[in-house]
């Protein structure tokens, strides 16, 4: 049995010998298609320069670009759509100059930019918007959702295109221009690729103030666009380093690893309000919350019952927990940023006052037994379970006003628990099979009469998460479709929210802001106010100058 | 002697653990989830340790925070050990046909890699901390069967067992009455090692977020502070709680199970002396 | 020596873990509830346009029965085709493999290290065993190994790179990669604080492994006899006790390195290390079945395969030793 020890350990020498080579040449393998990729061209390589701003990205997918066309993310600042959205519903002008509808808002005319050049040095022309449309359509690609309600783009000339609607729709604007919107691609590449699902672009040839540098390692470099047409930028690049760690991005802030940190908690700030060549600034409502209900389900389906819970959502006491939040004293709408579309009569509807709660639940039906909890009219005692998606999750938004609600809501005689979703087909069932649910989302739907659609029954919606149908509502969503006079569309969206005072399928509660914080000492220019509240919206990222 | 004073030391601390995880709305002051204070209050009378962003209790989250992940950590372990054992008595006592698939079976199980599934499987039964755990348990008992299929099979060879089974002693009565027994330091020892396992991974899964995010538990505590300013802002009240709850009751585990290993294993102590 | 029908068995055991192995991701990740292209829209957009799902569901094949998908799938991994990214529409095999890379950075040097000092350290450990420096060391390794590897690594940033700030607090590489390209100095500054912590928590498992073999080595007659023949004590260590001890480090070795791609998911999280361990969370999260197929099958591949050259070296280093026939 015993083998002399001298070829055993031979034996052994041979077999580890092995196992390291297979090691090796897994490990030289995995680094030849990889690490080799990703430094190739190192000669062409710009130094970076110090009026290159960094950003922090929160994970690498979110610098890991495929291509324009399809749904993954591109670079910031580079594509470019025909508007871009700006504050109180307007809009401001990119590809298009300018722009003219059709009194029944299905014919739209986009005067485009002249000297608008792609960044191969091609010129932009009217086909690259009738190509994008094109193109997304017949290669049933993701994002042709967006432009489903296109019937056709024509060319009269080559800086002016004119989109047909299937249908009358107001918005339009909106729906190209909001997230995911539509930016314009080239056709000079694109007519070329005949696999757009699978195609990864490493140019990005776009139209913007930015072009593509590279992507290595953790880190995206895009570099100043010297033949943009518009406002050229100030600063020579932008640099995407990837910091997962929310927190050490605040640190690599205060050693100056980057410029500038997005979406800071209110304690955060605070904490850097001492620190030198740190300024802070706050872009005001950004996020919105609400509690919602389901009209399909018990006891939400009872009016009277939704109106005595809109007195019972104690607004002042969630948004001070919020620290940076406001109360919304409206039916839907964010005053500061739909301006003169809010109807001044139908604000402060919902005051918080538990007595008047109490008394509308007494007057329509509901008891209280022996121990005080609420008994509907069915005599049954009325519990509530809110389901609690990831959305809202991350700043504890659902926590705190859950924990406001309960304490109210008990007072009433009604139990309330929560169940959590991760997953948000899971999540919306649990909203379709609750009376009551809180929704949180950015104030883009908040800003417009065509948020107001969010309530509608329309032949392309046929349910909405309210489970609300209000014939006499649909009407009127339709007819803010149907045309593009203003005045019109002020006076519907006024009906519409008398409309919803009276139904009151949701409580709006309120806004809450994004913090940013910036190293003074590198860029100024960061705060443009209300609604620029990503730092790599171009519009922000042009405005920066170097700090000298 | 310092072994066992080492053994007892850990089973007290595990005691608190458990008194603590049963007790929990006795001991904290407020519900986990409650909103109580201010947000990133400092330690005091009313928040012994302080208060997180939104302002709930630090304390009371530790406190609840035991039972999910003690539940985790506990229920998978005695479920796999308990799937082991029983398995790997049948298996070594009847031996033969059975014993042979069994065991072919278990060869072809055997290099399926647990983690991923183990990823895959806390987010498909989300949230459902018994479910997952369950679950574990099953999957994690294939390794444990055959480490208690080799002595129970040398076991049942034994004159002991030989003259249980001529004096017509059941053979349910043999296994129960006279293998099992004899095998309990094993399988002791295995259920002390297998819950620290799964403990710490309970926690790390769900510091990794990968866990349900509602849930307080320990590992998202430590998620929570990690990411939200308690490292930036110096909060240690906030960080460091869940940790050492974590730390403690692994070491204890496993100093437990390193006493009990040493102690049924009479080669290891030997050699200590 | 190894028979060939021996070695047939094995291999056919191997087969037949992998296919059930590729059966259960399969569908369990096509079981679980919700899907990328739900979760993608609604996080963009107030409504769930339902064209844009059917369309998704039929470009990827999800319209089909399970088992139709099944078998388009296994057709497909057996032709080499491991299918593309719902994310990124990219070919799930490159991207892994460059995430791999990246995770091989910490890992290879930590494994490598971690089972050549446990070795070390065990054996010399198992070898003065009973002795106060024995117990120390075995006792310093109970406790670093108790306390959860993702612990050690918040202390460790929070020590070495937010207070001291000796080191980065994550990343590949400084941004002077973008200039001049990847310098191996520089991301071995980034890399050297991961890296040391895997290697502990290796060399701890391996230390405990190697001592308890060593004991049980020196418990033998021959090295008894060898010592008390008055053989050169280092002599008896390294040429008789050392060599047989090694045995069982042989299968804990190949487990290693099968377990090489989960191995980091803890650090990578803590240290912004964005490697294969990331990629999966991710990928879990976003529910991009595609890529969580690719990396399991390899990690499938991997340890089945590590396990199998386990086998077949312990039998053949010992032929006392067959699995499956104890």
């Amino acid at each position: 049995m015993e083998e002399s020890s001298g070829q055993k350990r031979k034996r052994i020498i041979v077999y580890g010998g092995l196992c390291l080579i297979v090691i090796i040449a897994l490990c030289i393998a995995a680094w030849g298609s990889g690490i080799g990729n990703a430094a190739e061209g190192d000669s062409k390589n710009k130094e970076i320069s110090a009026d290159e701003v960094i950003i922090p990205a929160s994970s690498s997918s979110s610098i890991t670009y495929t291509s324009n066309m399809q749904k993954g993310g591109v670079p910031p600042g580079i594509y470019q759509g025909l508007v871009i959205k700006d504050l109180n519903g307007t809009f401001d002008p990119a590809l298009a100059e300018s722009w003219d509808v059709s009194a029944d808002a299905k014919t739209w005319t986009f005067h485009l930019a002249k000297d608008a050049l792609w960044s191969d040095g091609v010129p932009f022309t009217c086909a690259d918007v009738k190509f994008t449309n094109d193109y997304l359509k017949s290669n049933n690609l993701t994002l042709a959702f967006v432009l489903n309600d296109v019937q056709s783009i024509e060319c009269p000339d080559d800086s002016t295109a004119v989109i047909t609607l299937k249908t009358s729709y107001s918005g339009f604007l909106d729906q190209i221009s909001r997230q995911p919107g539509i930016t314009i691609s080239p056709q000079h590449i694109w007519q070329n690729i005949t696999d757009p699902q699978h195609y990864e672009d490493e140019k990005f040839i776009g139209t913007g103030p930015f072009v593509f540098d590279q992507n290595t390692a953790g880190y995206a470099r895009l570099l100043k666009n010297d033949a943009y047409y518009g406002k050229k930028a100030q600063i020579s690049g932008v640099v995407l380093k990837v910091i997962t760690n929310p927190d050490s991005q605040v640190l690599a802030l205060k050693n100056g690893e980057v410029d500038v940190v997005s979406d800071i908690s209110p304690a955060v700030a605070k904490s850097l309000d001492g620190e030198k060549n740190i300024a802070v600034y706050t872009v005001k409502d950004t996020g919105a919350y609400e509690v919602a209900f389901n009209l399909a389900q018990y006891p939400a389906n009872i009016t009277a019952f939704r109106r005595a819970i809109s007195h019972a959502v104690d607004r002042d006491t969630i948004s001070s927990l919020f620290g940076t939040g406001r109360p919304t004293e409206t039916t839907f709408l964010i005053p500061s940023l739909a301006g003169k579309y809010v109807n001044p009569e139908d604000v402060g509807m919902y005051t918080y006052n538990l007595t008047e709660a109490r008394e509308i639940l007494k007057n329509s039906g509901f008891t209280w037994d022996g121990k005080g909890l609420l008994l509907g009219p069915d005599g049954n005692v009325v519990t509530l379970t809110i389901p609690l998606g990831t959305k809202g999750q991350a700043s504890g938004g659902n926590q705190k006003i859950v924990s406001v609600l309960k304490n109210d809501w008990e007072k009433l005689g009604i139990t309330l628990s929560t169940v959590s979703y991760d997953d948000q087909k899971q999540y919306k069932k649990a909203i379709n099979a609750n009376a009551v649910f809180l929704d949180s989302f950015p104030v883009t739907l908040h800003d417009d009469a065509d948020a107001l659609t969010n309530f509608a029954v329309t032949p392309l919606q046929d349910t909405n998460y309210y489970n609300y149908n209000n014939p006499e509502y649909n009407a009127l969503v339709a007819g803010i479709r149907n045309t593009a006079d203003q005045t019109k569309i002020m006076s519907m969206a006024y009906q519409m929210q008398d409309i919803l005072a009276k139904d009151i399928p949701t409580v709006p509660v309120c806004t809450s802001d994004t913090i940013v914080a910036y190293r003074s000492d590198r860029f100024t220019g960061w705060d443009l106010g209300q609604g620029y509240y990503s730092v790599t919206d171009p519009r922000v990222l042009t405005n920066l100058i170097p700090v000298k | 002697m310092t072994r066992n004073a080492f053994l007892w030391i850990s089973v007290a601390i595990l005691a608190v653990y458990f008194t603590v995880a049963l007790l929990a709305p006795f001991i904290a002051p407020y519900g986990a989830t409650e909103i109580t204070g201010s947000p990133f209050q400092p330690p005091d009378s009313g928040h012994l340790f302080g208060t997180n962003d939104v302002g709930q209790d630090i304390f009371s989250q530790l406190v609840y925070g035991s039972r999910v992940t003690l539940i985790f950590g506990f229920c998978s372990a005695l479920l796999s050990v308990s799937i082991s054992t029983c398995a790997g008595i049948v298996l070594g006592y009847y031996g033969g046909n059975l014993d042979e698939v069994v065991c072919r079976i278990l060869d072809i199980l055997m290099p399926i890699p647990i983690f991923p599934l183990l990823i895959v499987l806390t987010t498909f039964f989300n949230p459902g901390i018994v479910q997952v755990s369950i679950l574990m348990g099953v999957l994690g008992s294939i390794h444990g069967i055959r480490l208690i299929r080799a002595p129970a099979l040398s076991l049942a060879e034994t004159p002991f067992i030989e003259g249980a089974r001529s004096i017509g002693a059941t053979d349910l009565r043999i296994m129960s009455r006279h293998i099992l027994p004899n095998l309990m330091p094993v399988v002791t020892a295995k259920f002390v090692s297998s819950s620290q396992h799964y403990l710490v991974m309970g926690v790390g899964l769900s510091f990794i977020g990968l866990w349900d995010t509602m849930t307080v538990d320990w590992g998202s505590m430590i998620q929570n502070a990690y990411s939200s300013g308690a490292l930036s802002l110096g909060l240690w009240w906030w960080i460091l709680p869940p940790g050492i709850a974590v730390v403690g009751i692994s070491l204890a585990l496993a100093l437990a199970g390193y006493s009990l290993e040493e102690s049924f294993n009479p080669r290891l102590e030997v050699n200590r002396i | 020596m190894i028979d060939g029908h021996y070695l047939l068995r094995r291999i056919g055991y191997s087969g037949a873990a992998f296919v059930i192995c590729v059966t259960l991701t399969f569908f369990i990740l096509h079981l679980m509830p919700g899907d990328y292209i739900t979760n993608y829209l609604l996080s963009i957009s107030n409504y769930l346009p339902q064209e844009a799902v059917d369309q998704f569901y039929q470009q990827y094949g999800l319209d089909r029965p399970l088992w139709e998908q099944y078998v388009i799938y296994v057709c497909n991994i057996l032709q080499g085709h491991w299918g593309y990214s719902y994310q990124y529409g990219l070919p799930v095999f490159p991207m892994i493999m460059q995430k791999l890379t990246w995770s091989l950075v910490i890992l290879l040097p930590a494994v490598l290290l971690g089972i050549a000092i446990g070795i070390v350290l065990g054996a010399w450990s198992g070898w003065k065993s009973g002795g106060k420096k024995d117990l120390a060391l075995f006792n310093f390794m109970i406790v670093f190994r108790a306390i959860p590897e993702f612990w050690w690594a918040i202390m460790a940033v929070w020590v070495f790179a937010f207070s001291l700030q000796w080191f980065p607090l994550g990343g590949f590489t400084s941004i002077s990669v973008l200039s001049s390209g990847l310098n191996p100095w520089d991301v071995l500054y980034h890399a050297i604080l991961p890296i040391c912590l895997l290697t502990s928590f290796i060399v701890a498992g391996n230390y405990y492994v190697m001592r308890n073999s060593m004991i049980a080595v020196i418990g033998e007659d021959y090295i008894t006899t060898a010592r008390a023949k008055g053989l050169d004590e280092r002599a008896v260590l390294w040429r008789h006790a050392l060599k047989n001890a090694l045995l069982p480090m042989v299968t804990m070795t190949t487990f290693q390195v099968a377990g090489i791609i989960m191995g980091s998911v803890f650090i990578e999280t803590v240290f912004s290390w964005p490697g294969i361990g990331l990629l999966t969370t991710d990928a879990l999260r976003m529910r991009d079945l595609p890529i969580l197929e690719g990396i399991f099958l390899l990690d499938a591949l991997m340890t089945i395969g590590a396990m199998l050259a386990a086998d077949i070296l312990a039998s053949h280093l010992d032929p006392r030793i067959r699995m499956g026939d104890q």
